[in-house]
This record gives structure tokens, sequence and C-alpha cells, in this order.
């Protein structure tokens, strides 16, 4: 009769944790992270009676996670790779947007630039359409001014999200070497049990490093994961993890390189760097941003030599020869207006007041190829610009279009094995409280069958 | 087996409608900008394509702009050539008239003040103003008179060459003739024409033979007719450019609508299908959620 009630209250126990393990299950079910968790049960050891070894109940042998590691990885891959393309993604669209708008773009004011130079030539000594001429030189500078400051603000922001995301790496790498010690010591402390929520917590950190820049990771025997970046430099090992951090280029104050290790003193690793946020950040800046940019300054270098050649070469409302018509230094940020005297416009050739020779060839250099080593014309150059921002923003969106459906492949892939389904756990809520009350029922009886014993005895 | 965690039918079903949504949104910033290109990324070489566009069209209408600076400027010049033919026509009138021996030297002088008037007439028409105030036959040098009265003798201070304006791609067009074409050399002797109606007054006046002055009267008609001609020629070359440039517009305007103009009934069609396609999404979703094992529990 013991045996019985003690098989029972095996049972008893035994549905409880399961019961238990399904409202972990059911209270996670929207935890990000979170693997499903399953009892499993095995029999207790049996005991040798007269005829043969008698069961004796049921117990816990392991509460595990439903985990599989390839799937993780494969999230994991997929989110260095979608990371990575997002931000480039969103980077070139910036830019997309900025060169396209009609409002923003550099081709209407170019137009009326060139529209006013047809005023002069039709006008020569007309001082309102040489004052017209000025005021869209002018305009154009000041285009070619809000471009390079739109872009310069864009390249910021890519050093403050570069600073952003190595802060984030950091804190994660400390992360996961605090939960490697605490699984160590969860693992030494159970006779190696697994720590399942601990071991979430872990993954979960781990996929978020990820999705920041790629890493590589193995496990150790005693459960703690070390991980490493670039070229294989140490990011965590066990408890201990290396710091990353943003300074700024020596050889461009603009730009920001990324050092392992906290003092400046560090090497530099931002070339090794690759994949994630951060490896995003690294490479739309070099891949878009600067190379536009660059082309901006070529273009507004480009048009002031054109033009002040050409105004050089003439002569002025007065007679005198022409002098410089835009002046540049470093290119888009600080191409000016040379003059502000609408005299001073070099219409002429020197004929006479009325000569609008200069003003015709100034004219006509909108279709002239003087851009990028003579093949195209300044509007052309511009639309090149246009077109590379706009090739690569949209290969840029189909990739990360691509990434995400690769992530979300991985992932179903992933949650289908870990997932918590809520009609599952109900179903399971059923018949593990059956079971509960079936072992109920066997105490129960065993309960009668010594009321009877007893009976039996007192008579 | 399939099994879906609920955390992801939820996940899956929400990022659903947010598709939709936007897929639904995109179409109608199309619709509101009756744009198929939003930006360069969605069509790169179509946004290129359509700049392009946009600078010829831009340039033909600043071409267009041209043309009619030269149009109203050889029209101006023509209708002063036209005054200028008719004076020297009655130059020659009176040159016939003086010549006829009935006409004695009383007569002869009465008419040979009413070509000095001639004359006087014939040089201010030569230094005539276009509405910016500079001369018509100045050529490149046109901020004073064109021509000067000195000593009785009418000398040209402008420039022998011509302004010339861009009128399309890669021709420029004169927007006049210089007054030393019109007016200068006329003879073989390379008298002017107020040298020529001045020696009529004086062949008047002195009664001499004026079968010379009539005889150079008769080439100075015809060079100011000559200049008239080709002004003419260019007007007619302008017309044919205005019309080859309109079709060009309305070529590359068809091109550029092409590129970047949205097809709208593809485009309501599009957004009616979406709107269904995220209605249904709503709709199964929030009878799917409703579906649990709990609510029999």
């Amino acid at each position: 009769v013991a045996s019985i009630l003690s098989t029972g209250i095996s049972a008893l126990t035994a549905y409880q944790r399961a019961l238990q393990t399904v409202g972990h299950n059911v209270a996670n079910a929207d935890t990000e992270g979170y693997s499903r968790q399953v009892t499993q049960f095995a029999t207790r050891a049996p005991s040798f009676s007269g005829g043969g070894w008698m069961g004796s109940g049921v117990q816990v042998a392991t509460v595990q996670r439903r985990y599989d590691g390839f799937l993780a990885d494969q999230v994991r891959a997929s989110l260095t790779g979608s990371g990575e393309a997002d931000v480039y993604q969103a980077y070139a669209s910036q830019l997309d947007d900025l060169y396209a708008d009609p409002e923003m773009g550099l081709d209407p004011v170019l137009q009326r630039y060139f529209d006013a130079w047809n005023g002069v030539a039709n006008d020569p000594t007309s001082l309102p359409a040489r004052q017209v001429l000025l005021a869209e030189a002018e305009a154009l500078a000041d285009r070619f001014h809000f471009l390079a400051r739109r872009g310069a603000e864009i390249a910021q922001g890519v050093n403050a999200d570069l600073e952003g995301a190595v802060a984030d790496v950091n804190t994660l790498a400390r992360g996961i070497a605090e939960l490697n010690e605490a699984i160590v010591q969860a693992g030494g402390m159970s006779g190696n049990a697994p720590p399942n929520d601990l071991l979430d917590q872990r993954d979960q950190l781990l996929n978020q490093l990820a999705s920041l820049v790629r890493v590589t990771y193995f496990t150790q025997d005693d459960g703690a994961v070390n991980v490493f970046i670039g070229n294989g430099q140490s990011l965590v090992v066990g408890s201990t993890a290396t710091s990353l951090s943003v300074d700024i280029d020596p050889a461009d104050a603009t730009r920001r390189v990324i050092r392992y290790g906290a003092d400046p003193t560090s090497p530099d690793i931002s070339a090794q760097l690759g994949g994630g946020a951060l490896g995003g950040l690294l490479r739309v800046r070099s891949e878009v941003i600067d190379p536009s940019l660059q082309r901006l300054d070529d273009l507004a270098a480009g048009l002031a030599a054109a033009v002040n050649a050409r105004h050089t070469a003439g002569a002025d409302l007065d007679g005198n020869s022409g002098g410089a018509f835009f002046t540049v230094s470093t290119g888009a940020s600080d191409i000016a207006l040379a003059f502000t005297d609408a005299r001073l416009v070099a219409a002429g050739t020197g004929a006479g007041a009325s000569d609008n020779r200069n003003a015709l060839e100034l004219a006509a250099l909108q279709r002239a190829k003087v851009m990028l080593g003579n093949t195209a014309t300044l509007q052309g150059a511009y639309g090149q610009i246009v077109s590379d921002v706009g090739a690569r923003t949209r290969h840029a969106q189909l990739n990360a279009q691509a990434q995400a459906g690769l992530l979300r492949q991985a992932q179903e892939a992933h949650s289908a094995v870990s997932g918590v389904n809520l009609d599952e756990e109900a179903a399971k809520l059923m018949h593990f409280q059956q079971a509960y009350q079936a072992a109920a029922q066997v105490i129960a009886v065993a309960g009668t069958l010594f009321d009877t014993l007893i009976a039996a005895v007192r008579r | 087996m399939e099994r879906i965690s609920t955390f992801l039918f939820h996940q899956r079903a929400t990022q659903g409608m947010l598709d939709n949504q936007a897929r639904l949104s995109r179409t109608q910033i199309q619709l509101a900008t009756g744009k198929k290109i939003l930006t360069p990324s969605d069509d790169p070489a179509g946004a290129v394509k359509s700049l392009d566009l946009q600078h010829y069209l831009a340039s033909n209408a600043q071409f267009v702009g041209n043309m009619g600076v030269v149009r109203t400027r050889l029209e101006q010049q023509e209708s002063t050539l036209e005054r200028v033919t008719d004076l020297l026509q009655r130059a020659r009138e009176l040159a016939l008239q003086g010549n006829n021996g009935t006409t004695g030297q009383v007569g002869r002088n009465g008419i040979a003040e009413e070509v000095d008037q001639l004359l006087e007439q014939m040089l201010a028409l030569a230094n005539a103003q276009d509405s910016n105030g500079e001369s018509l036959f100045g050529g490149l040098d046109r901020t004073r008179p064109a021509f000067s009265l000195a000593g009785g003798v009418v000398s040209y201070d402008g420039s022998d060459e011509q302004r010339q304006l861009q009128v399309s791609e890669d021709r420029r067009m004169a927007d006049g003739e210089t007054g030393r074409a019109v007016f200068m050399g006329v003879n073989g002797s390379g008298d002017s024409a107020f040298a020529i109606v001045g020696a009529l007054a004086q062949g008047l006046r002195a009664g001499t033979d004026l079968s010379t002055s009539l005889r150079d009267l008769d080439l100075a008609h015809n060079q100011v007719l000559a200049a008239r001609a080709r002004g003419g020629a260019r007007l007619n070359a302008l017309d044919d450019l205005a019309n080859i440039n309109a079709d060009m517009a309305v070529t590359l305007e068809s091109q550029l609508s092409e590129i970047q103009d949205l097809d709208y009934a593809e485009a309501v069609a599009r957004m009616n299908r979406q709107l269904v396609a995220l209605q249904a999404s709503q709709q199964s979703y929030a009878k799917l959620s409703q579906l649990s094992l709990f609510n029999y529990l």
C-alpha cells in the first residue's frame, strides 16, 4: 500500500511540474527569444520484490528547451545580413530622395542659370538681364552649399549611428560575458541541467549582437560561449568582454574609425568589420555617401573652371577684360560668385557694348562636354550622380527585401522548433490536468485500500 | 510536421497587413502626384532619361524665347527698312521729276528741299532704336547712334559684325543687319546711300544731269531690298525652326510622359486590388485570432 501511495505521489509531483512548465510556456508565449520548454519524464528506479521488478512511479528527468543550434545560427547569419542591408538602404534612400527632389536637386537651378546666360546674350547691355544672371548664379551656388551641407549631415548621421552601434556592441558583449558566468555557475550547481532561460537570454543577446556586426562564436565545454569579431579578435572570452571604441579618423576628421580596445592607441579594425548595422554604416559611407559628395565637389569645381576660363576670355560692359566668375576652393561647400557688380559680367569680346559673343559661349556651356574627362555635360554629370545613387539605392532596397525574406524564413524555421503554440499548450494543459487527476485517483485508491485493511484488522 | 508558434502567427499576420498598407500608400502617393517614378531608385535608368528629356524641353523653351527676341528685332528692322525703301523710291521719283526739262531751276530748288527732308528722315531711320534703346543697325556696338553726321558727311560708327543669338541647339542667327551692309558702299566709288541722296540734292540745285544719281539711287534701293530679303529669309527660317521645335517638344513631352507619368487606369485598378487584399488580411486575422483552444477550457 505504501508503494502505491508513493507511486501516486511521484506522479502527482511530476505532473505538477509539467503543468508548471506549460504555465511557463504560456506566460512566455510573446517573449522574444524564448524557447518553449518540455518536461521530460523518466521512470523511477524499480525495486525487486518476489515475482519481479516492480515499478515505483515517475520522476522529472529534466526540463529541456526545444532548440536547434543550426537553425539558430541561420537566424543569426540572416540578422547580420539584414542588419547591414537595412542600414545601407536607409542611408542610400536619404541621398536618393535628396538628389531627386525637384525642389532640392541641382538640376532646376542649373537650368535657370543657363537660361539667364541666354537672357544676357539676348540683351547684353541690359542691366536687369545681368542682375538676373547674378541672382541665378548665386542661387546655383546656394544649391551646391545646401547639397553639400545635407550630405555632410547625412555623413554625421552615420558617425552618430556608428557610436550608438559600438556602444550597443559593448553593452551586449558585457551582457554575454555576465550570462556566461551565470550559466557556468548554474550548470555546476545542478549537475549540468540546462539553465534554459539563461541560455535563451544569451542567445537573444547574441542575436542582437549579430544584427550589429558579423561575429563568430563557439561554445566551451563548461557552457560559456566565446565571441569573436573582425579577423578573429575576441570580443567575449568566458566572463570577460573587450570594449570597442569609436575615434576620429586621423586621416579625415569627418570620418570615424573603430578601435579594438577603449583607448586611442588601440588598433583600428574598421576595415576588418563587416555585416550588421556597423558593416552597413561603414559600407554605405564609402560606397554611396563619400563618392556622391566627391562627385558633387568635382561638379562644382568643374563648373567654376569651365565658366571662369570662358569668362576671363571675355570683356565686360565697359570693355575691360573679364575676371573669374565663380570662386571655389574645396568644391560644393564653398563655390561662390566672384563679384556682385552686374557691369562686370563679361558678355562680350571687346567688339562693343552690345557684343554678346562671350555670353553666347557661356550659355552654350550647357551643351559642352566639360565633365568626366570631357565625356559629359554639367547636367549630364549631375544626372550620373543621381542615377548612380538611384541604382545603388535600388540595389540596396532589393537586397534589403531579399535579406528580410531570408531572415523571415530562418525565423520561421527556428520558431517552428522553438516557438510556443498556445493551442498546443492548451492541449498539454488538459492532458496533464487529466493525468494529475488520475494520479490523485491512485492516491485515493491507496487510501481506500488502507482503510479496508484497517477495518479488517479492527474486527 | 509543420508547427507554427502563436507569436509568429500574430507577427506574420501583422506584417502582412503592414505590407499591404505600405503598398497601398505607395499607390496612393502615385495617384496623388500622377507620377510613376517617386524617387530615382524606383527606376534609375528612367529617372536619368527623364532628367535628360527635361533638359531638352527646358532648352527648347529657352530657344523659343530667343527666337521671339530675334523675330521682334527682325520685324522691327523690316518695318524700318520698308520705310527706307519708300524714301528711296520717293527720291527716285523726285530725281526723275527734276531731270525733266520742263521743271525749271525754281522747281528743282523746291524739289531739292524735299530731298533734304528725305535725307534727314533716312538718317533718323538708320539710327532707329529698339525697345531697349539700342541702335538697330549698330551690329555689336549699339549703345550709341549707328550713324553720325559731321561736315555734311554721314559716317557709320557701329560694328561691322552682326550680333547673333542662339535659336536652336546648333544654330545661331543674326538679329539684324549692320548699318554698313544696308547703307554704306553702295556704288563703285563706295558712296553711302546718304551721300547719294545728298548728291541728288546738290545736283538738283546745280542743275546738272541727274542720270548718275538715278543709277546710284537704284543701286541703293537694291542694296536695301537685299538686306530686307535676308531679313525675310531669316524670318522664314525662324518659322521653320519654330515648327520643328514645336514638333520636337510634342515628341519629347510624350516620351517624358511615358517614362514618368502614371497610368491612372492601371493605378486605380491596382489600388482596388490592394484594398481588397488589405481588407481580406484584416478580416481573416480578426477571425483567426479568435480561435483558441483555451476558449473551450
